[in-house]
């Protein structure tokens, strides 16, 4: 039986932490309620970005300070604020609390779950907007983020705390190829830190969320993955803030040390919001309407996807953003911002992708800036060569149209070009590791693939991809998966591979 | 109508701390519709800040007479709430000051809520 002391004991332990000093509030009056942005007077302790809880439980945060009143983006349904109700101020930043146990959930930006499972355990107090971290606290990037997309990882790569801009009209594949890198990461390679992931959907219609998160789940990537989702129907205000949300989910895990990716669905539809917010807060409108801080929301936003050094837990932060142009327009006013503000771009275009290219990456305009430093040994010794082939191809691609009668080199660099650009192509859903992508590059680089043709390169490459799986091989592969630099030697073991495939097949001809 | 003349006004309807029936009177004759919405809005803000509310849990004279001490300038409104169980919550200007055992047992149901699961 427990005894009485030990009873006493306990709720003494257990009541500790708890202040009893008098608690003082500041508190307002709603005035008036203009779609979902609320001005009320009193509040006079409040402060920028404040949150603040009305008398139904709704929340608001503060957003303007004027002289006798105070603005309030409300973060709930609008429709049960009347005048006179009153408003408190809470003392604490706008926040998200954050736990481990987060981790393969769906919540909203305010971390409320939506997926209709238990409560989410409370965690750190994380706030939406915060300072990013400075510059000694940083180190360079020099780890890979492989996305399993043969055609980013080899030209464009992307590095641990790089800002990666996907841009490109509607439906051609900016998606698709976020998805696709975060089921990349459900597997950690051998000797590389594990990736988590958070995607952030920002007015997007529910029923597209609802796939993406099935497709997660079918994958078995949603286990180390946060979805933030404000859908389409949110107010205006939790639009623009999901991402900040999003970010300090990320934050909290890169605290910890881990690598964490962050993909944000898309910032073309967050600027929207926040230019709704801007304009019924009365802010005067820019070019285009957007306030004149909009480039400072991504800039601010952005600036928060880091690598610490190590010192400071060495964790980092990788941002995918997406931005949605018109028409292919890329000097539309939003995605002119984003490209500043990031460190590169993949451009899909929507001529590639009905041409049949998937993904429809534009590898000639596409860049990434510090990637480069970030690419396996592996990777950089066959990647470079491909890269000045088809650069040539593009240049020689152009010009041939004009005339009929070429050299034989011309038509051989032609070839060449149509194979690489040929083997860029790859199914959704279907990242492959770094050892295979090697293989497949190798092959054309090397020239085992110029008897073959064009329309077969797909299926070449699958049956090769297939054969490389045998025992036989294993050391080859591994050494391929390595990712140290490849020497001749290596090299001579993979043309053997693809040779003794060959063999076998109806492509020795 | 600028904000000092509005001010004004509001000052010049009161005599003696209470508010003056004819004078306002004279004053709303004078007004348009719109001055007249900003007059009323400031003269509810003034009865705001220059009242204390007191909420105690039962009938205490002599807490009246303390705050009085306290604020010597100010009216002094008192209503009665039960549910407050001990103590007393005041509300001056726009801040509120929970002094009560009910705000004291609702920080311990958070606590616990907060901490354990």
């Amino acid at each position: 039986m427990i005894k009485t002391e030990d009873i006493i004991k306990k709720l003494e332990e257990r009541s500790r932490g708890i202040t009893f000093d008098t608690k003082v509030e500041n508190i307002g009056y709603v005035e008036n309620n203009h779609d979902g942005v609320i001005s009320a007077s009193g509040l006079s302790k409040a402060v920028m970005g404040e949150r603040v809880v009305f008398e139904n439980g709704a929340d608001g945060v503060v957003l303007d300070l004027n002289d006798d009143n105070v603005s309030v983006i409300l973060l709930d349904e609008s429709t049960s604020i009347k005048e006179g109700d009153t408003v408190k101020t809470t003392g604490e930043l706008l926040g998200i609390t954050v736990s481990d146990d987060i981790l393969g959930r769906v919540v909203n930006p305010l971390g409320v779950p939506l997926d209709g499972k238990a409560p989410i355990k409370k965690g750190k107090l994380m706030p939406l907007e915060r300072i990013a971290a400075g510059v000694v606290e940083r180190q360079p990037v020099d780890t890979p983020l492989k996305t399993g997309i043969k055609a980013i990882d080899a030209m464009i790569p992307i590095g641990r705390g790089q800002r990666e801009l996907i841009i490109g009209d509607r439906a051609i594949g900016k998606t698709a190829v976020a998805i696709d890198t975060i089921i990349n990461q459900k597997d950690t390679q051998k000797g590389s830190k594990r990736v988590l992931s958070v995607y952030v959907a920002i007015g997007q219609k529910q029923s597209t969320v609802a796939q993406i998160i099935g497709r997660l789940k079918e994958s078995g990537a949603m286990d180390n993955t946060v979805v933030v989702v404000a859908d389409a129907a949110d107010p205006a205000a939790l639009q623009y803030l999901s991402a900040f949300a999003g970010t300090a989910i990320a934050e909290y895990f890169m605290e910890k040390g881990e690598d964490v990716l962050i993909v944000y669905d898309d910032l073309t539809k967050q600027a929207w919001a926040y230019r709704q917010t801007a304009l019924v807060l009365g802010r005067p409108a820019g070019r285009e309407a957007y306030p004149g801080d909009i480039f400072y929301l991504h800039s601010r936003l952005l600036e928060r996807s880091v690598r610490m050094s190590e010192a400071n837990g060495g964790g980092s932060i990788t941002a995918l953003p997406i931005i949605e142009t018109q028409a292919g327009d890329i000097s539309a006013y939003i995605p002119t911002n984003v490209i500043s503000i990031t460190d590169g771009q993949i451009f899909l275009e929507g001529d590639l992708f009905n041409s049949g290219i998937r993904p429809a990456i534009n590898v000639g305009i596409s860049v990434s800036r510090v990637g480069s430093a970030a690419q396996t040994g592996a990777m950089k010794s066959v990647a470079g060569k491909m890269k000045l082939e088809l650069a040539q191809y593009r240049e020689l691609a152009a010009f041939a149209q004009f005339g009929s009668d070429l050299d034989a080199s011309t038509q051989q660099q032609l070839e060449r070009g149509k194979r690489i650009t040929e083997l860029f192509k790859q199914a959704q859903f279907n990242p492959l590791p770094e050892n295979y992508q090697l293989l497949s590059i190798a092959a054309v680089t090397r020239g085992h693939v110029d008897s073959v043709s064009v329309s077969d390169i797909t299926r070449f490459e699958k049956e090769l991809h297939e054969f490389a799986q045998s025992k036989k091989w294993t050391k080859v592969m591994d050494r391929l998966g390595s990712g140290e630099k490849l020497k001749e030697d290596d090299l001579k073991e993979v043309d053997k591979l693809i040779e003794d495939f060959k063999k076998g097949t109806s492509f020795s001809k | 109508m600028n904000r000092r003349n509005l001010q004004q006004l509001v000052v010049e309807s009161y005599s003696d701390g209470e508010l003056n029936v004819q004078k306002v009177n004279k004053i709303v004759d004078l007004l348009t519709k719109k001055e007249l919405k900003l007059y009323i809005k400031a003269l509810k803000n003034w009865e705001r800040q220059n009242t204390v509310i007191v909420d105690v849990p039962h009938e205490h004279t002599h807490v009246v007479q303390k705050l009085h001490a306290l604020f010597p300038d100010k009216k002094i409104a008192v209503s009665v709430d039960p549910s407050l169980l001990l103590g007393m919550r005041m509300r001056h200007n726009d801040d509120i000051y929970e002094m009560s055992l009910k705000n004291t047992l609702h920080k311990i149901t958070e606590h616990i809520e907060e901490n354990y699961d």
